[in-house]
């Protein structure tokens, strides 16, 4: 088993299930995918709306991976559709503690597939990555950071119920479980989630 | 159940925030960027309530137009006069 594959052995099975859906998965990201993501991450709709807008070279990837498997404070899911990669679904913990201890976690989504970007469906994988982190891990706060100019995931994020915490060219959100259960209640309904 | 299409549109108009005069039957999914994931959301939420009736999954990923939207709704027993 994998450094990688490690970061999930310590969660039981029932955490774990958040993860999967007859048509979904969220797998941890294995050396394997990394040429993939590289190629997303540094396609231009994708780069548009990142902090760190700059290409990245597959060296400078390659070192990012090898550094994020070892820390036990982030991991980063890819998103399988009917068992085809179509994007990335990561969690960082914030403050002290690892990613199994962590309260409070920070939550970024992309979609290198642009199918299932401006699809209905492209909610399925975010529920599953919030139930996950409330039900599965116990968190009481997500955080997740959008560029202003990102209206389409403004929209999105306040759809599954998080609120504005700060503003700025960069707005920070927040969301509480409770304010979750509430905002996803009809997506669950269609999505059957 | 009989509606007008002028009553689809114009749901579609205040879903999407589009204004009337710009949706047409040939308005597609995707298209225009405020027919995004979470309007087309919004959008097949109004089509339930409005036409009283709960939509497939299939259905509500294949509404990719207006004229799809029309199409789809029939099958449901929405008659268009």
């Amino acid at each position: 088993m994998s450094t990688t594959e490690q970061k999930l052995s310590g969660f039981n099975s029932l955490a774990l299930d958040w993860l999967r859906t007859p048509s979904f998965q969220l797998v941890e990201m294995q050396e394997e995918a990394l040429e993939r993501v590289l190629l997303w991450r540094n396609s231009p709709e994708i780069r548009l709306q990142m902090v760190d807008d700059q290409p990245i070279s597959m060296a400078s990837h390659l070192a990012w991976f090898e550094k994020q498997k070892r820390c036990d404070k982030q991991i980063h899911f890819v998103v399988k559709h009917q068992k085809a990669p179509v994007g990335i679904s990561n969690l960082r913990c914030l403050g002290d503690g690892t990613l199994a201890e962590a309260t409070e976690l920070e939550v970024g989504l992309y979609y290198g597939d642009a199918k299932l970007r401006g699809s209905l469906l492209a909610f399925a994988p975010a529920l599953m990555t919030i139930n996950f982190c409330f039900k599965g891990l116990g968190a009481k706060r997500l955080f997740a950071r959008v560029k202003a100019s990102n209206l389409s995931a403004l929209r999105f994020n306040k759809t599954l119920g998080y609120e504005i915490v700060k503003n700025g060219p960069l707005i920070q959100m927040d969301l509480t479980e409770c304010r979750f259960d509430e905002a996803s209640r009809p997506l669950c309904r269609l999505l059957k989630v | 159940m009989s509606h007008s299409k002028f009553e689809l549109k114009q749901l579609f108009s205040s879903t999407l925030g589009i204004p009337s005069e710009l949706v047409t039957d040939e308005l597609a999914y995707n298209a225009d960027p405020r027919w995004d994931s979470t309007a087309h959301l919004q959008l097949v939420m109004a089509i339930e309530n409005t036409f009283g009736i709960t939509l497939e999954m299939d259905d509500m990923l294949d509404m990719s137009s207006v004229a799809k939207a029309a199409e789809i709704l029939k099958k449901y027993g929405v008659v268009w006069n």
